[in-house]
């Protein structure tokens, strides 16, 4: 179907209507994105009694509100103590943290808001608009062009590393080997599990995040009375309205920035069995590999809590793509979506889009009017929110254990998965101690299980041919991306030198 | 295999009120056995993810059962290492007192029994006693596939390697998939997609020629996809399938019907000590079947009812053990183990 | 951290090794886990592991190079500084390990109640009233989600039993 402006007028107003689902499903979903072990999976699935008995548009229209306001949420805790809500905000702590240490938490968590916000609304609409070239994307990425996307978000372990680049691999690869822990993708035979069957699905992402993120900054914290120390206190004491404002006028200084990185995190989330942690991890070593000023990433830079939580609200309406143009539910949150739709006897595929329009197109449109709730509800917030870098880490770091290692039992409800967090929080003080990254671990932790899951399955596809992995065009274009992102800054770097000799 | 189906009769179901009514009577005189039993809650094991296709089939199965045993029941999942964790839990961790179950997928959790080698057996541990439904395994393809019969793909298959999309390795379809290209001499390369929905889109895009699935879903997918046959003796869902065969009559060869099943499990030692508590769980579970709001909870969350099919403990056992042999007899394809 | 050492002070290097060491313990578990295993299965490890060991490999060498050139030492200062807060830090691990290892038995109500007001009392954050009301507030949130909304899986213990009984 066309461009049809009053159609489309009609599902805007018709989703303002359905305030009164909205504004609860994104309260919710904040808060739920924010609590380590929560994601909007594991939410959905709680509230299937509920939706089920729901009428479809109704139940449609708040599980996807609910779903964008995850990701909005674990942006919060990204900034305000260094961990991460969900997978898809570990890239946020990188300069998001950084900032709030500075004083600045106001100023990152307003940009957290309104890159969400802003790279979430841009790709719902871009997504009604293109939707019929967009659900290609899901048949051109094999799993030849998979290995490149992962490899993308590999190397930035290579980045990250870039103060101790041997410290930053080591971790990198060791996080890769603990991601292969777990059945091989073939056979399903259990490799290295140490004999716990709690392992043979491979390391739990939650429980690893909240080890790593949040039990180690909780052993670290305590050397410090508050996050926000000496100069920083007083300014963090001092924020006001201003600071909200200046948080404003940095992100329209980065629009660009969130539009082009919501993008990818569109175009990742289109991508079966990709992710939100995927697209903010590839978005930022993206923006930072564009920069003109790559050294200022992971000190509190603006731009790196732009471009992750753009990147990953683009990622919400990119999941949806394939589950309503093909039926394929993109992720595990499409998943449940679909057996509320499949409930009602909604038939998924191209067929929606003509027999039920105001569905299939309702969705993007909700999404979009959700995201205009959410920048009202929580943007005022966000200077009250900023006093918890001010509040004593003697009471901070208790809540934030006591509520972590229990989020890590809520995921899968392994008692095991509480002892595992404390394990990989001892492992991770220790990496944070000696300055091994503790996000290059995780980006090995999350991408290692799909790198190995893709490769493998084109190497068996060619039957163990390597010349397989460049017998795309698609693939070898992204190839040829992978290499060029890799040495730009390079040649820059130099160029840069060149010039400074030549003035200096 | 097919013999075995109780397909429940549709008139009966329509005679609506007289039939409901006799249900209504008939667990009061059961439950003359065991006045006591169940006194509690029903606690069942789930080995796959909730929300998943177990979840929905044993919540539509409970809806009704529940008011048969005038109980509730309660779900805890356990999934991973394809059903492992949540049998070595049931056989392992819970009580062996009738009052917990466990509902799972007989097919690929018999041939991971055999692979995998956990510590409990079957069926000394515990054994399935009501099976729910039958999904044949089925082959196919896209819609613009140059393959437009199963003699296509296997005529391809003898000229090159044809890469087929499955699941997993231990599962029924690739099973029939090793068993065809043994007996036609075809060469077929099984590649694992872990699960039904990254199976369909390998299929969909063309990275694997065609692809091995329980029936159920290619008819969801629908037009986009052809299914070209099917592993079994006849196929119940013809009309839905754009009349694909059964393989074995296209190329006279035996391979055994494979298929997925979902069935409920009790702990061996339970029935033996509590057999009256057995008794009671095997006369109505299959009542079940009577209820017409259990069809329509079936089709709502599962698939055809024509794939409804209740199977005794007989049946169950003897196509687990089914599965026991053909998982012996193709380990070292299925197996990472050299 | 290891390198915002005062001037002249030497490098403690030896914490630099700890988590390569773990890495190589797992690398070496790994192996003989794929040992015969079919390739699909253990070429990404294989690889992995042994890019991984160089990689340790030249970390090693460069830190026996400092310690020989007399640089640095193989302390590890880094992991155990600073002192004042070593304590609480061990504290922390070690309740929260009794924690998670108590909790079949404690409930989760009671053992969070336990444990955020034992770490509390260890991390001295200000009165005894502000610690159990920020405990029982966790302990009734806890509770009020996980066992009365939810009906999570998490162990139930004597509170929750009391309660059960209660309503």
């Amino acid at each position: 179907m066309g461009w049809d402006s009053a159609f489309l007028l009609e599902l805007v107003l018709r989703s303002f209507g359905y305030w009164y689902l909205i504004v609860p499903a994104v309260v919710l979903g904040v808060v739920v994105g924010a609590v380590p072990g929560f994601n909007a999976q594991n939410s959905l699935i709680i509230l299937l009694p509920l939706t089920l008995t729901m009428e479809v548009e109704k139940a449609l229209i708040f599980m996807v509100s609910l779903y964008c306001a995850t990701h909005l949420g674990g942006g919060i805790p990204a900034i305000l103590v260094n961990i991460p809500g969900t997978g898809g905000a570990a890239a946020t702590t990188l300069d998001g943290y950084q900032m709030a240490r500075k004083g600045q938490a106001q100023q990152a968590l307003v940009l957290c808001f309104t890159s969400s916000v802003f790279g979430g609304l841009i790709t719902s609409i871009a997504t009604v608009a293109l939707l019929p070239w967009l659900a290609q994307i899901g048949y051109v990425m094999r799993s030849v062009e998979m290995v490149v996307v992962m490899l993308f978000g590999l190397t930035l372990i290579a980045v990250i590393a870039a103060r101790d680049t041997l410290k930053g691999l080591i971790a990198g690869m060791f996080g890769l080997l603990i991601g292969a822990i777990g059945t091989d993708h073939i056979y399903s035979t259990p490799r290295a599990t140490f004999g716990f069957l709690e392992l043979l699905d491979g390391v739990p992402l939650v429980p690893a995040l909240i080890g790593l993120f949040a039990i180690s900054e909780a052993l670290v914290m305590l050397d410090e009375e508050s996050i926000a120390a000496g100069d920083a206190r007083e300014r963090a004491q001092k924020a006001n309205w201003a600071d909200t404002i200046e948080g404003l006028r940095l992100s329209l200084k980065g629009w660009w920035q969130i539009v082009w990185t919501g993008f990818v995190g569109l175009w990742i989330g289109i991508i079966p069995g990709a992710g939100a942690s995927i697209a903010s991890f590839v978005a930022y070593q993206q923006s930072r590999m564009f920069s003109k000023t790559p050294e200022l990433y992971g000190t509190g830079h603006p731009a790196g809590v732009l471009a992750p939580e753009s990147a990953n609200n683009g990622v919400t309406s990119g999941t949806l793509v394939p589950l309503m143009a093909i039926g394929v539910p993109g992720g595990s949150t499409a998943a449940v979506m679909m057996i509320v739709l499949q409930y009602h006897g909604v038939v998924l595929g191209p067929r929606l889009f003509i027999e039920s329009p105001t569905l299939a197109y309702g969705v993007f449109v909700a999404m979009a009017v959700a995201y205009v709730f959410m920048i009202f509800t929580i943007l005022p917030l966000a200077r009250y929110m900023a006093r918890v870098t001010l509040v004593s880490t003697g009471v901070l770091v208790p809540i934030i254990v006591s509520c972590t290692i229990v989020g890590a039992f809520a995921d899968r409800e392994y008692l095991f998965d509480m002892g595992l967090a404390l394990v990989f929080g001892v492992i991770g003080y220790i990496a944070r101690k000696t300055n091994f990254h503790v996000t290059a671990m995780l980006i090995g932790i999350i991408i290692g299980p799909l790198f190995e899951q893709y490769l493998v399955r084109a190497l068996r596809l060619s039957q163990g041919d390597l010349t397989v992995l460049f017998s795309s065009t698609i693939g070898n274009v992204l190839w040829a991306l992978l290499a060029l992102s890799l040495l730009l800054p390079y040649w820059r770097g130099r160029g840069k030198k060149v010039s400074e000799e030549a003035t200096g | 295999m097919a013999q075995n189906r109780f397909v429940p009769a549709r008139r009966r179901l329509l005679q609506g009120a007289a039939g409901l009514a006799a249900l209504g009577v008939a667990p009061a005189i059961v439950r003359r056995a065991d006045a006591a039993y169940p006194e509690r809650n029903i606690k069942v094991v789930i080995p796959t993810a909730q929300g998943g296709g177990a979840d929905r089939l044993a919540r539509a199965f409970t809806e009704t059962w529940r008011k048969l045993l005038n109980t509730a029941f309660e779900f805890d999942f356990f999934p991973g290492g394809a059903g492992q964790v949540g049998y070595e839990l049931f056989t392992g961790r819970r009580d062996k007192d009738g009052y917990n179950l466990l509902f799972g997928n007989m097919g690929p959790e018999m041939l991971m029994y055999v692979l995998q080698k956990p510590k409990y057996k079957f069926p000394e541990d515990y054994f399935y006693f009501c099976r729910i439904d039958v999904d044949d395994s089925a082959v196919y393809v896209r819609d613009e596939s140059p393959f437009k019969k199963i003699e296509d793909l296997v005529a391809e298959a003898k000229k090159r390697t044809v890469s087929v999309a499955t699941s997993r390795l231990p599962h029924p379809g690739s099973i029939g998939v090793l068993a065809l290209g043994d007996a036609l001499g075809a060469k077929f390369n099984l590649v694992p997609y872990g699960g039904g929905n990254p199976t369909m889109v390998a299929t969909l895009n063309g990275e694997a020629d065609c692809g091995v699935l329980p029936v159920a879903l290619p008819i969801k997918i629908g037009g986009k996809v052809r299914v070209l046959g099917v592993f079994n003796s006849e196929n119940p869902l013809a009309a839905q399938t754009g009349n694909a065969p059964p393989i074995n009559k296209v190329f006279g060869t035996k391979i055994p019907d494979l298929y997925s099943s979902r069935a409920w499990a009790i702990h061996t030692e339970a029935a033996d000590k509590f057999p009256d508590r057995f008794k009671l769980l095997n006369d109505t579970a299959p009542q079940v079947f009577k209820d017409p709001d259990f069809k329509t909870m079936y089709e709502k969350t599962a698939g055809s009812w024509e794939q409804a099919s209740y199977g005794d403990r007989a049946v169950c056992t003897r196509y687990a053990m089914a599965m026991v042999e053909l998982a012996e007899r193709y380990r070292p394809l299925l197996s990472a183990k050299k | 951290m290891s390198d915002d050492r005062p001037e002249g002070e030497k490098a403690a290097l030896g914490a630099d090794l700890v988590l390569p060491a773990l890495a190589v313990a797992l690398t070496a578990y790994f192996f003989v886990a794929v040992a015969d295993l079919a390739w699909e299965a253990k070429a990404n490890a294989v690889v992995i592991g042994v890019v991984l060991l160089a990689l340790v490999a030249l970390h090693v060498a460069r830190v026996a190079l400092r310690v020989w050139a007399g640089e640095a030492s193989l302390g590890i200062a880094p992991l155990i500084e600073p002192r004042r807060t070593q304590g609480a830090r061990l504290m922390l691990v070690a309740l929260t390990a009794l924690f998670v290892f108590l909790i079949p038995w404690l409930g989760v109500t009671l053992g969070l109640f336990l444990l955020t007001g034992a770490l509390m009392v260890v991390l001295g954050a200000g009165s005894l009233r502000m610690i159990a009301t920020v405990s029982a507030t966790v302990a009734i949130v806890a509770y009020l989600l996980f066992i009365a909304l939810l009906n999570s899986r998490l162990p139930r213990g004597p509170v929750e039993k009391l309660l059960a009984m209660l309503f």
